[in-house]
């Protein structure tokens, strides 16, 4: 029996020494060993007889698995601490899901277009590779700063000034809508009409690389109804940059605009390849059908994008609505102290 | 174990931790090792598993409030702690603090038993 007390205990202590420090492994392991024994001496002394195997499992047992025992022995370690954390969360959504990710989703339809079908499956095939790559490459660039700049940032963060923290921003009252975002709506008016007019005055087509890309007669149907929005568009920004308290008439106005807007980009949407036509005498046939196929896949990509754009814009208004009868603004500001 | 008892029981276990420090420290004013030291707290109602008292014990030693030895008793060799001199001057400031910490709580305790009294 005291032999397999021995043999037990001796496999749990060469279990727990695989993972402890090297440092101070042996001096660890005496003292376990140490505590063990006398764990199971007074246990025997309380029973009156000899454990058994099941009792002396039931007290390892008890004291923990091998590998939690170390751990407990090994300091906490963190590759990117609390300070850089936030940073580094942020800095890996940013790139993985706003650069790689639309990137390959904008690329793919292109290379189709270009290339073929088997030309995009090996792009695509490279998009796990992408982000993984761009995971470990981010992960390594914070923990060098980690190493390097840490000690730094705690230092900073013991040694500031409240004085220097920034201005808190002034949320404009409900009753008025920022002068200076209606100017910018008024520039941005103006250029696109013109630029709209402009392609309209000098045909819708284009050449490149033996490629003719004409926009057939859908384009000419929307044509009206685009302008028309975008001069609303204008025309309410000119209003607001004189009267900035019409918050509800711009709000109201803005939505009819933007489902003015979203059943335009709808047509385009649902005319799909017809929006398109693509020529080129020096192509074959296959590639020319394939060019068509995937300028239509990215079209209907944009303008699905651009639809979000405007749905997303629709409930902005609507929140200004909301906002422009609560005030929350205002108590915002007040509570402020403005 | 459900997700409230969970949330509780790493509150308790953070309550108690800097607690148990102070509690090791206060009887290790007296040579020990760590068997007996563990047997010593749990008669007092303080609770230690042997995971969380021996890693406690080599990061006190290593920042030089314990001093340790091995020795031989009864035929086998058993590492004694005691406080160090430092661990001393520490120890003293520790149970100031505890003392001033408990006199608040009990402030806030007692403000907020009266107060729900009232409601």
């Amino acid at each position: 029996m005291k032999q397999t007390m021995a043999d037990l205990v001796d496999r749990y202590l060469h279990s727990v020494r695989i993972t402890l420090p090297g440092e101070q492994r042996e001096d660890i392991l005496a003292e376990l060993r140490q505590d063990i024994d006398s764990q199971l001496e007074e246990r025997e002394q309380e029973l009156g007889w000899t454990l058994s195997e099941d009792d002396i499992a039931a007290i390892l047992k008890k004291r923990g698995h091998p590998s939690f025992v170390a751990s407990r022995y090994v300091p906490q370690r963190y590759l990117i601490g609390p300070a850089m954390y936030p940073i580094y969360v942020f800095v890996l959504k940013l790139v993985l899901l706003w650069v790689i990710i639309p990137g390959f989703a904008l690329t793919a339809p292109i290379v189709y277009a270009t290339s073929g079908n088997s030309a995009m499956l090996a792009v695509l095939t490279k998009l796990p590779t992408a982000l993984f790559s761009a995971f470990g490459i981010i992960t390594l660039i914070f923990v060098a700063c980690e190493r390097s700049w840490v000690a730094g940032i705690h230092a900073a963060w013991a040694d500031w000034d409240p004085r220097k923290l920034p201005p808190v921003p002034v949320f404009p009252p409900p009753d008025r809508l920022p002068r200076s975002a209606a100017v910018g709506e008024l520039i941005s008016g103006v250029f696109w009409a013109g630029v709209w007019i402009y392609v309209a005055s000098h045909g819708f087509s284009v050449n490149f690389s033996g490629v003719h890309c004409s926009f057939p007669r859908i384009w000419r149907e929307v044509f009206w109804p685009e302008l028309g929005l975008l001069l609303a568009w204008t025309v309410l920004a000119g209003i607001v940059v004189f009267k900035p308290e019409h918050v509800r008439l711009y709000a109201i106005a803005r939505i009819v605009i933007d489902c003015g807007c979203t059943i335009v980009t709808a047509v385009l949407f649902f005319a799909g390849g017809a929006a398109v036509a693509i020529s080129g005498p020096q192509l074959p046939a296959e590639a020319l059908a394939r060019a068509q196929y995937g300028v239509a896949l990215g079209l209907r990509i944009t303008w699905i994008s651009v639809i979000v754009l405007f749905l997303i814009d629709m409930l902005v208004q609507i929140a200004r609505l909301r906002r422009s009868r609560s005030k929350p603004a205002w108590e915002m500001n007040s509570a402020l102290g403005r | 174990m459900s997700q409230l008892d969970e949330i509780f029981e790493n509150l308790r276990l953070e309550l108690r931790r800097g607690s148990l420090t102070l509690a090791v420290m206060v009887e290790l004013r007296t040579e020990r090792y760590g068997y007996i030291l563990r047997k010593a707290l749990a008669e007092q109602g303080m609770e230690i598993d042997e995971n969380t008292l021996y890693p406690l014990l080599r990061r006190l030693e290593s920042q030089g409030l314990l001093a340790s030895e091995w020795r031989e008793e009864a035929n086998r060799k058993k590492r004694f702690y005691r406080l160090s001199k430092e661990g001393q001057a520490i120890l003293e400031r520790l149970i100031e603090e505890w003392r001033s910490i408990n006199a608040s709580l009990e402030l806030v305790l007692g403000t907020g038993a009266r107060l729900r009294r009232k409601g």
